[in-house]
């Protein structure tokens, strides 16, 4: 067995062990890179495909520990909090130059070009900064060490130079230095005088106290010293690492994160605090205006001092106001009001422009919750394909299109039914409880203890009865709903198929005498659609298993290819069934593919997690499984149902109780293949769903 | 008897780090008899809480309460607990019967503190005498014996239960929850929390810091790779084991990673943060 760890191998638990250090959740993927830096995005961790430099697997699994941990430090350690404005406070000499290279560029953006060469500030500021999060992590981290010293042991012996006869040398024995590379052997291999300085302005980055504006400070000292010493004339001076990684000088755990799209990120929560900081002074204002018009406040209104002008310049630092007082109420609260709703608005359209270049530029964003690697069943090949498919799992947040109120409307004449039949339900299923003082009937094995106890002459337990109460239901249901996009199709009326096609023919406004009648008429009611009856079947459904005490839980699945399966999350077991929880199923949508085998792996695996006695899944879907990329041959549809089958049995054998709804017509042909024929329903009118379901439901967890 | 019930003199003051305002909030619910109710994680110090109020205000040299001998009397409820058991029953003594109350009689008629430990997973008739006690009645009513038990001016009725993992049948209904002011404890921050751990389990501040930095980093997992995160219980095992002259990460993977989930990753994940944040 090779000690080399692939990266899939490992994933999930570098994906726990990142959300644990941090605190939030984030996805591993493989760094496409050739350099195979880690890397790090503010969802996504980039570690290399493979990591196998050491002997032993557990090393190697240490060796992905650390480079995660590096990745994490530069958020820990505040990195991206950087301000340039800031960085002048710290360091006068960053006055000496004013930079002004717009509103939206990163503030490391600005620090860079204040010098000559902003390529070679820039790789300076990353040596100097990843020197910084290493020292915080070696002491929050202090487990990681042994790893650290073998990793760096292996970058000192390939980076120290034989001799420090220029920029890139001088470098490498910088980086080999912030490795632990021995100080004197270094300064005896300098020829250019400028290691030892070096060395020593190094020293404020490694204190404990050290932040971000220690590294820039140093940067400026850094590049001072190479500049009095003429190495910043020199040809390596303007070569760019980030264009030729092969130069790069970063060993692969610092990388070549990119830290001036991560410092803009970041900056874009401050930007939104600040727009709901103005927010809330317009309507501090607005209550104001409520006021008499003498300027005595309405009651509730605040009287204190008015709220402080935080007009923005998207810059730190701004914010200075105009401390303004108390004042009778009249055109200086309108014309503030004017100020800053001109204020907020230029911020807002600040914050979207910003919002989509950073999207734009990291990736990511789409995604923001875990995700988790399955498996896949290649028919063709009769084997599993190992971590095969990536799925995401997502939370259905509404829009405002989602509209949850009709939903709840059309479901309000339903809901009655098929509550009474879930309380029905509950009575069916009765455990008898034993050992009573007081119950229904005798239990006899108790009184024979009794009476056994009487005879010993001890004293006897006298809970000789027994009742029958209504069993705890311990069952997990978990609902899959399939969001491809085919289920935006319109509900098919149930009307003769030759009328349908004849009128299909005929374009109403080319007959004159057939639409011109209807012209004054209303318009057509709104389309119902597939999607509109799933969630509403759903809909009925929670709202009965919540009365039941049933443990529950709603999900959607779709996405487009192996790398993207999405899940979306309506529902968890653990939540309780709220509003929050209704319009989150008002928002399910049609949206892309229908990669079942892996949206069922993963909802397996959620209710085994749930527990319960009885755990019961059901898939409700409209058509067969497909999607870009799911077997050899688009055409053929025999890769994804071997696939699904594939699943079903896998969630069988782990105890979970599968049934497959689908409403489209032709199922029978494909369901079939894919599971038992007690284990599946085709509906042929849609609108049956709710009933059917119900149904399906009651029979499941009744057994 | 399948009562399982605690009865604590309390001679010794139990240590107790206060978090927020919680003892001063509980000594104003006694001073005014309200029934308590403690809501919060397993192994978070609310069994912890309601020891150091009962030596607070029982054993206290000021207190008018000095001379009962049991103040404190703990029930730790199940599944088969029943009222019959809160109550009392009658033994045979010969041929005779005798009455022996249950331990909220006795904690009724003496003035003692009755703390129900995990109240919901008790049988749904204890509910019905716990009505009568937490309203203006303060009454004990007990069938057997046709008695009408008024509770001792110094009687108070205190819960305690774990919204987290209780399913929602063993929820506490609003009919009872409402009869009770709540103390919801949270687990405490890594400065308190290392202060707990280095006194319980006497390991130095320095170890007792970092396992409370496990902690902290491990409930980060909550609800992705178990229900509830690491308990100041397990952390103080840990310490314990450590005393004992176990080597901190394996007394670790005791306490701690074999002990939050079974499932395999997420043991590997947990043993991945104690093995960086231990020196």
């Amino acid at each position: 067995m090779s000690s080399a760890l692939a990266l899939f191998e490992v994933e999930r638990v570098l994906a726990l062990f990142a959300q644990g250090i941090s605190g939030q959740p984030y996805q591993i993927q493989p760094e496409s890179d050739a350099s195979g830096n880690a890397l790090h995005s503010p969802t996504t961790l980039y570690l290399p495909d493979s990591f196998g430099p050491y002997p032993e697997r557990d090393a190697n699994l240490g060796g992905y520990l650390l480079l995660a941990l590096h990745q994490l430090g530069y958020r820990e350690f505040g990195s991206h909090a950087f301000s340039f404005a800031r960085a002048r406070e710290r360091c006068p000499e960053l006055n000496s130059i004013p930079v002004d290279l717009g509103p939206r560029e990163s503030d490391l953006t600005l620090l860079f070009a204040h010098f000559r060469h902003p390529t070679l500030a820039r790789m300076l500021y990353r040596i100097i900064e990843a020197m910084r999060i290493d020292r915080h992590m070696l002491r929050h981290y202090p487990g990681i060490t042994p790893h650290y010293r073998r990793f760096a042991h292996l970058e000192i012996q390939q980076r120290t130079p034989e001799s420090i006869d220029g920029l890139a040398a001088l470098l490498d024995a910088v980086i080999a230095f912030g490795l632990g590379a021995q100080r004197a052997d270094l300064v005896a291999r300098d020829a250019t005088g400028a290691f030892a300085p070096f060395a020593d302005l190094l020293h404020a980055v490694v204190q404990p106290n050290a932040d971000v504006y220690a590294s820039s400070t140093a940067l400026t000292h850094a590049y001072q010293l190479i500049e009095s010493h003429g190495l910043d004339a020199t040809e390596d001076a303007s070569r760019d690492p980030v264009g030729d990684p092969l130069e790069a000088p970063l060993p692969t755990m610092h990388g070549d994160p990119p830290l001036e799209w991560l410092q803009r990120d970041a900056r874009l929560r401050e930007w939104q605090e600040e727009a709901e900081a103005l927010q809330l002074a317009l309507d501090e204002l607005d209550g104001l205006d409520l006021a008499d018009p003498d300027g005595t406040p309405s009651p509730g209104v605040a009287t204190g001092p008015m709220p402080d002008d935080v007009v923005p310049d998207g810059r730190a630092g701004a914010g200075k106001g105009l401390h303004g007082d108390l004042r009778p109420v009249g055109l200086e609260v309108e014309d503030r009001k004017r100020t800053i709703q001109e204020s907020r608005d230029l911020l807002t359209r600040r914050i979207e422009m910003e919002r989509s270049a950073v999207r734009g530029a990291l990736g990511g964003a789409a995604h923001a919750g875990p995700s988790f690697l399955y498996d896949e069943w290649d028919e063709p090949g009769q084997r599993y394909l190992r971590a095969w498919c990536r799925l995401f799992e997502e939370r259905l947040t509404p829009g405002p299109d989602d509209d949850s109120e009709t939903l709840r409307r059309n479901v309000a004449a339903l809901r009655g039914a098929v509550r009474q039949q879930f309380e029905q339900l509950r009575p069916l299923a009765y455990s008898r409880v034993r050992k009573l003082a007081e119950g229904d009937e005798l239990d006899w094995d108790q009184l024979i203890a009794y009476r056994i106890d009487r005879h010993r002459e001890a004293t006897p337990d006298d809970r000789v009865y027994q009742r029958h109460d209504p069993r705890a239901r311990d069952v997990s249901a978990l609902f899959l709903v399939d969001l491809s996009a085919s289920t935006d199709d319109p509900l098919l009326k149930a009307e003769p198929a030759e009328a349908a096609a004849e009128l299909n023919l005929r374009d109403p406004s080319d007959d004159p005498f057939l639409w011109a009648p209807n012209a004054g008429l209303e318009p057509d009611p709104p389309r119902r659609r597939i999607i509109d009856v799933q969630r509403e079947a759903l809909l009925l459904m929670a709202d009965a298993l919540d009365r039941l005490g049933d443990r529950f839980g709603v999900f959607g699945f779709s996405g487009y290819g192996r790398d993207c399966v999405e899940y979306y999350i309506a529902k968890e077991f653990a939540e309780p069934w709220t509003a929050r929880a209704v319009n989150a199923l008002a928002a399910m949508k049609p949206r892309r593919s229908t990669r079942m085998g892996p949206a069922i792996r993963h909802s397996t695996r959620k209710l085994v997690r749930a527990g319960g006695v009885l755990k019961v899944l059901i898939v409700i879907s409209d058509g067969f499984p497909q999607d870009c990329d799911y077997g050899p041959d688009r055409g053929s549809h025999e890769y994804g149902v071997a696939d699904t089958a594939k699943a079903l049995r896998e969630a069988e054998q782990a105890g979970v109780s599968t049934f497959c709804i689908t409403v489209d017509p032709s199922g029978h042909d494909y369901l079939k293949r894919m599971c038992d024929e007690a284990r599946y329903m085709v509906i042929e009118d849609i609108e049956t769903l709710p009933a059917a379901l119900s149904k399906v439901y009651t029979a499941l967890t009744t057994k | 008897m399948s009562t399982e019930s605690r009865v604590a003199r309390l001679e010794t003051a139990p240590y107790y780090l206060p978090l927020r305002d919680e003892v001063e909030a509980f000594e104003a619910a006694y001073a005014a008899r309200l029934p308590v109710l403690l809501k919060g994680p397993t192994g978070c110090g609310k069994t912890r809480f309601i020891e150091y109020m009962t030596w607070k205000l029982y054993r206290d040299t000021e207190s008018p309460r000095r001379q009962l001998d049991a103040p404190l009397l703990t029930v730790a409820c199940h599944g088969d607990l029943s009222a019959t058991d809160l109550v009392g029953r009658f033994l045979l003594r010969g041929d005779a019967t005798e009455w022996l109350d249950g331990p909220l009689t006795r904690a009724v008629r003496s003035g003692a503190i009755c703390y129900l430990d995990e109240v919901v997973e008790a049988r749904k008739d204890t509910t019905v005498i716990i009505h009568s006690l937490t309203d203006h009645r303060r009454m004990l009513p007990i069938d057997k014996t046709a008695e009408l038990v008024p509770a001792h001016p110094d009687f108070l009725l205190v819960i305690s239960y774990n919204p987290g993992y209780q399913s929602v049948l063993k929820d506490l209904k609003p009919s009872t929850r409402q009869r009770f002011v709540s103390f919801e404890f949270g687990y405490p921050d890594v400065e308190q929390e290392a202060a707990i751990v280095a006194h319980e389990s006497g390991i130095d501040s320095g170890t007792a810091e970092r396992l409370a930095v496990i902690g902290e980093k491990t409930r980060n997992l909550t609800d992705y790779g178990f229900e509830e995160g690491v308990s100041t219980r397990l952390l103080v095992y840990a310490g314990q084991l450590m005393s004992q002259g176990i080597a901190p990460r394996r007394a670790c993977e005791l306490a701690i990673v074999s002990a939050v989930s079974d499932d395999a990753i997420v043991q590997k994940a947990v043993a991945g943060i104690v093995d960086v944040v231990l020196p």
